[in-house]
């Protein structure tokens, strides 16, 4: 005998679903918060990586190099001889700089509008060859300060043509600033507003006039071939040098590419997590229905019936599911934009992301991912259903006891998958991806295993708490052993998003510390002064003061070099007084120290592969120049690398300047050296003064900035673990009704029976946190010295704050609690008489 | 007879289902004196485990009162029932419902640890009943391991254990064959006639309701008084 089809089937699994709404809602949730995190993360990375490029490709157009000079720049002079020695036509000057408007940054860029015309370069935003200038603004950009932007992002910030702009420029790296007025004097049409945000468009001596850099340019950009290429780098005079613009920008984007892979790996794992959430609904929902599925069997209900049954339902829900992610991950992503553009590192160009790119390629990603996992996590709970014979499927008890002889299973499979992720990380396969790839092994096994170790303690407890207990204390205890199958994975949900908290928890006060220490050893004054114009009258008058024990000047300029642009950084201080050395010898510090060779950032080591003992050359003064790595010193700075020398050695190699940076060294309090400065310089307003306090203060709040996303990521984690654990709960709670109501009827009162289920889920999040721990620490551990070593060139030191695993279990416990609340108080409100009838 | 010792007067019941309201008792009337056992039959839904629950005070009444052993039903708060169930009330149900996370002599135990009995207590009270009922070798079987019949016994077992006044047992043995029945029905009229319990026995069976002092039958929604000689 057979159904007359398919539709009483899905009659009843319809009718099911409306009869148990809290069951689809859950199981619903899950799937939506887990794609919305995929979408969200995806989106806002392609937004700020799109931004990033557009840019770079708005302010450098579809130029192949430039022309860069060393410190000061290119000399004016340069450009004329480049296009009357050499003819080069298609070349254009060019000086930009950061202004900030209203607390908003903009790019200043200075352009010759001529010479723009023959390098006829493509911008991002404009759809015709060079920039649509409108005649009239030549004879108006000749005027003092004026500037234009496209009509897209002069609609966007409120900008009018001819309103005035209160501009106010940075002076120094610290923070020294300036005030300019500028005038809005013309807008031009753009064919797409993105690349064009927050770009004023100058000629460039208004440009070299506003950056204070008269007779100077930044560079000269150039569209060559190869040969021209060549002729060109002949032709350059010491102290320049002709960079491919290509080369340079791939370094950047991998640094930006590493950190949106660690995001990215970040909402995938709550992905997982809700994944587990997901096939953790669908097999309660399977297992509630045994007992009907059984009746269906019996019935002659097919297997393969069954398993579509159980299959389609799934599909359903994970579409209309998905499809709801990723309207929500939409939105939420707009809402992190703004801290995942925080956490790109500060380069040549302030990014200012204000439009939010959709890119269909996320959103079909995060649909059918979360469709792809819905099915895969469905597709064992309905095998299940579908092959069990109809016997077995109305004896749920025995089902149960079956159930728990899979735990010896458990234990090896979880030992093959932590075996394999071990393996796998000391391999070192794969790069960055394996790594995340041996952390998904590591969480894989972990839940495996997080049954099989619930079963233990649980058993553990019992013994020891036998005699001790009160009949209600075993009965919880006992209950969550016999309910393994159904609580062990939203147990194993909880433990992963706390294990993700104690992880990344661990590695960001690991590395917060680290940078601690690194701003300890790399700023050693009381006080530091930065600013253009640090002279020897402004040094003398410095040294008259009365506190002052000692100070120090080091200069701080972009320098190209053959591992692409970096930062130099030149100081009278020795090496050991002034970088937070990782790798040097005694010998190579003296050598350091008497000019004999460099140090560089660990990044950019890192990223280069570069050794102690190998060369690197230098764009000096004098012309391209090879120089011994002597040491490798750690570096955070969010910049694509950082080299150091000796002021010894640079006064060798490059023209005499004023300091950047003058470091004050003294006995007194800070407090009252700075009020000594104040009086002695009054009011200049053209260099900058950082206690050293300050200074940590800056970049840790930069730190803290940078490591806003994850905080947000860590909490999304936690609620959809809230939510899986809430779920497993009511299906649990709703399952044993009957038993409840047995327990009201014999006469225990409904706080009796809060206090029952709540001491239940108190002792698993209690698991759920303790487990979290060894995890978790394993998770920073590969997040420390695998993952951040592998994306960014960075190590750490490891710190292991007690507050963070101690918060991690009491986060544990009062999710698991709040979780138990709701499902506590509607079993112990729930009719005697009503849960007694008999279905 | 011994004094009244439960007193229903004009009790009627109604529920609301799919907008509809349905009365399931019309104004009963009705007395059961101290250690009395009456059996209450009816077809089903006639309305005999909403009378179960009502005497019980596990639900409570549209209007009308149920005075047991003194004490009105409708004019204590929800706790109060909890309590006097608690104490004074042992029930027995047809589908047994007893804790699956508890081994046998841990559910007959249940109703004593609520009541606070210390352990010595409660372990020999246990061990006597199981002895009695002949499941001395289940004691840490749990419900999933134990028969139909020895699932009965210990919710028996754990029904009588504080030696309630009032035993309502809703079809005690429409769950098992003739032979276990009429076993465990014996049982339950020996123990409750030894504490001096009354009991209340609803059931399909005239067989069963025959062994009880009295049988009213509840059609309707009205209860009616029947001689042992009625056909059913």
């Amino acid at each position: 005998m057979t159904l007359p089809g398919n539709s009483l089937l899905q009659l009843s699994a319809w009718r099911y679903a409306r009869q148990h709404p809290w069951q689809s809602w859950l199981s619903f949730l899950g799937i939506v918060l887990g794609v919305m995190m995929v979408v969200a993360i995806d989106l806002t990375n392609n937004s700020a990586t799109r931004s990033f490029a557009l840019a770079v490709e708005s302010v450098n157009g579809s130029i192949t190099h430039q022309i860069v000079g060393s410190d000061q720049g290119v000399s004016d002079e340069i450009y004329t001889r480049l296009r009357t020695e050499l003819g080069i036509r298609r070349s254009a000057p060019v000086i930009s700089g950061t202004l900030e408007i209203d607390e908003q940054a903009f790019t200043l860029l200075g352009q010759d509008l001529f010479s723009e015309l023959s390098l006829q370069r493509q911008r991002a935003g404009f759809s015709t060859t060079g920039m649509a200038f409108d005649p009239a603004a030549f004879d108006v950009l000749s005027t003092d300060n004026t500037v234009m932007m496209s009509q897209s992002a002069a609609a966007q910030v409120g900008f009018s043509l001819e309103d005035e702009l209160q501009a106010t420029r940075q002076t120094s790296p610290l923070g020294g600033s300036s005030r300019i007025a500028l005038k809005l004097v013309a807008t031009l049409a753009s064919s797409d507003p993105v690349p064009t945000e927050g770009i004023l468009y100058t000629d460039i001596a208004v440009a070299q006039r506003v950056m204070q850099r008269e007779g100077y340019l930044d560079s000269i950009d150039l569209i060559l071939d190869e040969q021209t290429s060549r002729l060109v780098e002949n032709w350059l005079p010491a102290g320049l040098s002709l960079v491919n613009v290509q080369t340079r920008n791939d370094a950047l984007s991998q640094m930006t590419s590493a950190f949106h892979i660690n995001l990215l790996a970040m909402s995938l794992l709550s992905l997982l997590v809700a994944a587990l959430l997901i096939y953790n609904t669908v097999t309660l929902s399977v297992l509630r229905r045994e007992k009907t599925l059984g009746i269906f069997r019996a019935l002659g209900v097919s297997r393969p019936e069954i398993y579509k049954l159980v299959l389609g339902e799934a599909a359903i829900y994970g579409a209309i599911a998905s499809a709801s992610g990723v309207l929500l991950g939409y939105l939420l992503g707009m809402a992190l934009l703004d801290l995942v553009t925080a956490a790109i590192p500060d380069l040549n160009y302030r990014l200012n992301v204000t439009s939010f790119i959709v890119t269909p390629g996320s959103l079909f990603l995060g649909f059918f991912l979360g469709l792809g996992i819905t099915l895969l996590s469905a597709a064992l709970p309905a095998w299940r259903a579908a092959q069990a014979k109809p016997i077995t499927l109305q004896q749920r008890a025995k089902h149960d006891y079956h159930w728990q002889t899979y735990l010896p299973l458990l234990s090896y499979g979880a030992l093959a998958l932590l075996i394999s992720g071990q393996l796998l990380l000391r391999s070192g396969w794969w790069g960055l991806v394996g790594g995340f790839l041996a952390l998904t092994l590591f969480i894989a096994g972990f839940c495996l295993l997080v049954p099989v170790l619930m079963s233990w303690c649980l058993k553990l407890l019992l013994r020891i708490l036998e005699g001790r207990l009160k009949l209600p204390g075993r009965m919880s205890l006992r209950n969550i052993h016999n309910s393994l199958h159904r609580c062990g994975l939203a147990v194993a949900a909880l433990s992963v998003a706390i294990a993700v908290t104690v992880g990344v928890g661990v590695m960001v006060d690991s590395f917060r510390n680290t940078v601690i220490i690194w701003l300890d050893q790399s700023f050693r004054g009381d006080i530091e002064i930065t600013g253009a114009n640090l002279d020897q009258d402004f040094q003398d008058r410095l040294a008259s003061l009365p506190q002052l024990r000692a100070m120090s000047g080091s200069i701080i300029t972009s320098v190209e070099s053959s591992l692409g642009q970096a930062r130099l950084h030149a100081s009278e201080l020795p090496a050991e007084q002034n970088y937070y050395l990782k790798q040097i010898s005694e010998l190579d510090i003296v050598r350091f120290n008497a000019g004999e060779g460099l140090l560089i950032s660990e990044p950019l080591a890192w990223l280069n592969d570069v050794e102690v003992g190998d060369s690197i050359s230098l764009s000096t003064g004098r012309g391209s120049e090879s120089f011994p790595v002597l040491g490798i010193f750690y570096d955070y700075t969010p910049s694509q690398g950082m080299i150091g020398i000796h002021q010894n050695l640079y006064r060798q190699w490059w023209n005499p300047r004023n300091p950047d940076r003058i470091t004050l060294f003294s006995d007194a309090p800070p407090d009252s050296l700075l009020n000594e400065l104040e009086t002695l310089l009054g009011d200049r307003q053209d260099f900058a003064i950082f206690p050293n306090q300050a200074i940590r203060d800056l970049t840790l709040s930069i730190f803290d900035r940078t490591f806003a996303i994850t905080q947000v990521l860590r909490i999304l984690a936690i609620i959809i673990a809230f939510i899986g654990i809430f779920s497993a709960l009511m299906a649990l709670l709703l399952e044993r009704a009957r038993e409840f109501a047995t327990m009201r009827a014999c006469g225990m009162t409904p706080g009796q029976i809060v206090r029952l289920i709540l001491s239940q889920t108190a002792v698993m999040g209690l698991l759920a946190g303790l487990m979290a721990l060894p995890l978790g620490l394993l998770m920073s551990n590969v997040l420390i010295d695998v993952i951040n070593q592998r994306s960014f060139g960075w190590s750490m030191q490891h710190f292991i704050p007690l507050r963070v695993l101690l918060e991690a279990v009491m986060l544990a416990c009062i999710a698991a609690l709040l979780a138990g609340l709701y499902p506590a108080s509607k079993s112990a409100n729930i009719k005697p008489s009503l849960a007694l009838r008999e279905e | 007879m011994d004094q009244e010792f439960i007193h229903i007067s004009g009790l009627s019941h109604s529920y609301e289902e799919a907008g509809r309201r349905h009365e399931v008792l019309h104004g009963l009337d009705f007395s059961m004196a101290q250690g009395e056992s009456i059996a209450l039959l009816g077809r089903s839904g006639s309305g005999k485990s909403t009378l179960l629950n009502l005497i019980s005070g596990i639900d409570t009444p549209t209007s009308g009162q149920v005075i047991v052993d003194g004490q009105d039903l409708n004019a204590m708060s929800e706790t109060e029932r909890t309590l006097f169930r608690r104490q004074h009330i042992g029930f027995i149900y047809q589908f047994f419902n007893l804790v699956p996370s508890l081994n046998a002599q841990e559910n007959i135990a249940f109703s004593l640890e609520l009541n606070n009995f210390d352990t010595a207590e409660i372990h020999t009270r246990v061990q006597s009943i199981m002895r009695e009922l002949d499941i001395f070798d289940k004691t840490q079987s749990y419900p999933s391991q134990l028969s139909g019949g020895e699932q009965q016994r210990v919710a028996i077992a754990r029904a009588l254990i504080h030696q309630p006044l009032l035993i309502l047992a809703d079809e005690p043995t429409g769950n098992l064959d003739a032979q276990s029945g009429q076993l465990i029905l014996n049982k339950l009229h020996q123990l409750a006639c030894e504490q001096r319990s009354t009991l209340l026995l609803v059931t399909h069976s005239l067989e069963v309701a025959k062994t009880a002092d009295r049988i009213v039958t509840l059609e309707d929604g009205i209860l009616q008084e029947r001689n042992s000689d009625f056909a059913w």
